[in-house]
C-alpha cells in the first residue's frame, strides 16, 4: 500500500517563534499513526496545517497524490480529511442527530467507502444512540468527544486526524476509544493519526509511533522501540533515568 | 437521506393558526388604501420591516453584527435617485438598480470583511458607513451635501404603497426559504461554531458572502423605496447609522435569526417611537434606550423567542 499523506520539510513560524522545523513524514494507507510529544511540541499545528487551517511558511502536504498545501479548510475536508478537535467543537444548538446531519449534507460521499452515511447508525456507533435528540451543548465532556468522532465520520474521511483524543477521559472510556479507533481502522479502512501527550492508552492502540520535540521529529518506530529512545526519555524526563 | 430537522421548524398544529393570521394580516394590507387615510405610515412600517429583516438575514443567521448595513440602503436610494433625477428612468427600474447596485456593493464589501470575526467585523463595517458618509458629502456628481430632490411627478403614495408591500412580501418569504434550505443550515452551522462549519467542508467565506448579498439586495430596494416616498435624499439621512442602530433593535426585539421576529419588532418599534416621541417629545428616546436595554437582559431572544420558551413551559405542566 502506498503513502496516504506526505509532509516533506513543514515549517511553521508565529512571528519568529519556530513552532514546527522541517518536519516530514509519511502515513501509510490503513496505518494507525501515534504522534506524541510534550505539551508545546507541535502536535495541534501540525494538525492545523494539515487540514489546512494554517498555512505553513515553507514545505509541502501531499494527500493521495494531490498537493493540499495551503488549500482551504472546506476543500480539505471533501478530499477525505477529518479532524476532531482537542476541545470539542459541536454545533451547540444543534441536537445530536442534527450535527451528524449537517455534516452528511455537506460532505463528499466516497463511493468505495465502508462507513455508513445514516446519521442514526453514526450515532449508534459512538455510542450516542440514546442521546439523538439532545442538544449538543448540554452533552458531558466524554459524550462531546463522541459526537467529535460521530461528525468527523459522517464526513467520509479517508485520513481521521484525532487531536489529544482520550485526554480527560476516564479509564473506561479512554479503553473504548482505543477499540472504536482499532475497528475504525481495522473495519472501516480509516487512516488515523491520533496525537496524545498521555501515552499509556496510545501506545497500546498504534502500530507506529512518532516523537515530536519542539517542532522537530525527533524518533520514530514501534512503541516499544520508541520508550526506549533516549533523546525521548530525555523530552519526558529532562535525563537518562537514574 | 431523510430531510434535515432543525429545532424550531418543525412543523406542528400551531402552524396552521399562525397560517391564518398572516394571510389575514396580507389581506388588511391589501384592501388599507381603501378606508386608511394615512398609508405612509404604513408605507413606512413594511419599510422599516424590510430593513430589520435585512439585517436579520445576514446577522441573524451568521451572528456577525453588520453595523454598516444603512450603507445598503443608502446606497441604494442614491442609485435610484440618480437614475430618475439625471435619466428620468421609471421609478420601478430606479428601484430595482437600487437593490442590484447594493448586491454588488454587499459582494464587494463581503470579500475583504468575510475574514474578519466578531468585534473586528463589526467595526470594519461601522468605517465603511464613514466612508460612505464623507464621499457623498463631498461629491458634486452625487449632489454632495445639499443632497438630491425628486421631481414632483414620481410622487404616486398608493403605487408606492403596493410595491413596498410586494417588496416587503418577497423580503420575509426571502427569509423563510433561506432559513429552510441547506443554505440556511450552512449559516446555522457558521454562526454556531464557525471552524467546526469550514472543517466538515462549508465553504463559510462564501455562504457568508451570499448572505451579505441578499442582506445588501432587499436593504437597497427598501432605500430605493424610501427615497420615491420621500423625495429627497442628503448624506446625513441616506447614511445615518441610527438607521442600523434601530434595525438592529427590531430584530433583536422580535427574535434574531427568526423569520417573523423582524416583522413584529419592525412594527413594533416603529409604532413604539412614534407614539413615545408624541406623548414625551424630548424623553421619548430615553425611554427606548430603556426598553432595548430591557428586552436585552430579559428575553435575549427577542418577542418570538420568549414567547415560544413560555408556551413549551405552559405545555409541559399539562
Amino acid at each position: 500500500m502506498g503513502d496516504l499523506l506526505r509532509l516533506t520539510q513543514v515549517a511553521k513560524r508565529f512571528s519568529g517563534l519556530e513552532v514546527l522545523k522541517d518536519i516530514s513524514f509519511e502515513v501509510a494507507e490503513g496505518e494507525v499513526l501515534g504522534l506524541i510529544g510534550p505539551n508545546g511540541a507541535g502536535k495541534t499545528t501540525l494538525f492545523n496545517i494539515i487540514s489546512g487551517i494554517l498555512k505553513p511558511n515553507s514545505g509541502r502536504v501531499v494527500f493521495a497524490s494531490k498537493d493540499i498545501t495551503g488549500l482551504p479548510t472546506h476543500r480539505v475536508s471533501r478530499l477525505g480529511i477529518a479532524r476532531t478537535f482537542q476541545i470539542p467543537q459541536p454545533f451547540a444548538e444543534m441536537t445530536v442527530l442534527e450535527n451528524v446531519r449537517a455534516t452528511l449534507l455537506f460532505s463528499n460521499p466516497r463511493p468505495e467507502g465502508k462507513l455508513p452515511r445514516d446519521a442514526k447508525e453514526i450515532c449508534e456507533m459512538v455510542g450516542l444512540g440514546g442521546r439523538l435528540e439532545q442538544p449538543a451543548g448540554s452533552l458531558s465532556a466524554p459524550e462531546k468527544k463522541r459526537l467529535e468522532v460521530a461528525r468527523a465520520l459522517a464526513s467520509s474521511p479517508r485520513l481521521l486526524l484525532l487531536d489529544e483524543f482520550a485526554a480527560g477521559l476516564t479509564l473506561s472510556e479512554s479503553s473504548w476509544a482505543s477499540e472504536m479507533i482499532k475497528s475504525l481502522s481495522k473495519d472501516y479502512g480509516v487512516t488515523i493519526v491520533w496525537t496524545e501527550h498521555v501515552m499509556k492508552i496510545l501506545m497500546r492502540s498504534v502500530e507506529r509511533v512518532l516523537v515530536l520535540q519542539s517542532g522537530e521529529v525527533i524518533a520514530s518506530g514501534t512503541p516499544a522501540e520508541v520508550v526506549k529512545n533516549e533523546l525521548v526519555l530525555k523530552a519526558y524526563f529532562g535525563g537518562k533515568p537514574a | 437521506m431523510s430531510p434535515l430537522k432543525l429545532t424550531g421548524f418543525t412543523l406542528t398544529r400551531r402552524r396552521s393558526a399562525e397560517m391564518a393570521v398572516i394571510l389575514v394580516l396580507l389581506a388588511l394590507l391589501l384592501v388599507a388604501p381603501t378606508f386608511f387615510a394615512r398609508i405612509s405610515v404604513l408605507f413606512f412600517i413594511l419599510n422599516w420591516i424590510v430593513l430589520a429583516e435585512s439585517f436579520n438575514m445576514f446577522a441573524g443567521l451568521t451572528g456577525y453584527v453588520n453595523f454598516g448595513h444603512v450603507v445598503f440602503y443608502g446606497v441604494g436610494g442614491y442609485v435610484s435617485a440618480l437614475l430618475m433625477v439625471n435619466a428620468h428612468a421609471s421609478p420601478y427600474v430606479a428601484v430595482i438598480a437600487g437593490g442590484l447596485a447594493s448586491s454588488l456593493l454587499a459582494l464587494g464589501i463581503s470579500l475583504p470583511t468575510t475574514r474578519l470575526r466578531g468585534a473586528y467585523f463589526a467595526i470594519a463595517t461601522l468605517s465603511i458607513n464613514e466612508a460612505f458618509f464623507v464621499t457623498f458629502d463631498s461629491w458634486d456628481a452625487v449632489g454632495s451635501a445639499p443632497g438630491l430632490s425628486l421631481p414632483i411627478s414620481y410622487y404616486q403614495p398608493v403605487v408606492e404603497y403596493y410595491v413596498m408591500v410586494v417588496v416587503a412580501i418577497a423580503c420575509v418569504l426571502s427569509m423563510y426559504a433561506i432559513s429552510k434550505s441547506k443554505f440556511g443550515i450552512a449559516l446555522q452551522a457558521i454562526r454556531q461554531q464557525e471552524v467546526t462549519a469550514n472543517s466538515i467542508g462549508i465553504n463559510a467565506a462564501y455562504y457568508k458572502s451570499l448572505a451579505l448579498v441578499f442582506s445588501g439586495f432587499f436593504a437597497g430596494l427598501a432605500g430605493a423605496l424610501a427615497i420615491w416616498q420621500i423625495t429627497f435624499i442628503d448624506p446625513p439621512s441616506a447614511f445615518n447609522v441610527t438607521i442600523t442602530v434601530t434595525s438592529i433593535s427590531m430584530a433583536m426585539l422580535g427574535g434574531l435569526g427568526t423569520v417573523i421576529g423582524p416583522v413584529i419588532g419592525g412594527a413594533l418599534l416603529y409604532e413604539l417611537t412614534d407614539l413615545l416621541g408624541l406623548s414625551y417629545p424630548f424623553i421619548h428616546l430615553i425611554i427606548l434606550g430603556v426598553i432595548i436595554v430591557g428586552v436585552v437582559l430579559v428575553i435575549p431572544d427577542g418577542i418570538l423567542g420568549a414567547s415560544r420558551r413560555v408556551l413549551t413551559k405552559v405545555r409541559g405542566r399539562r
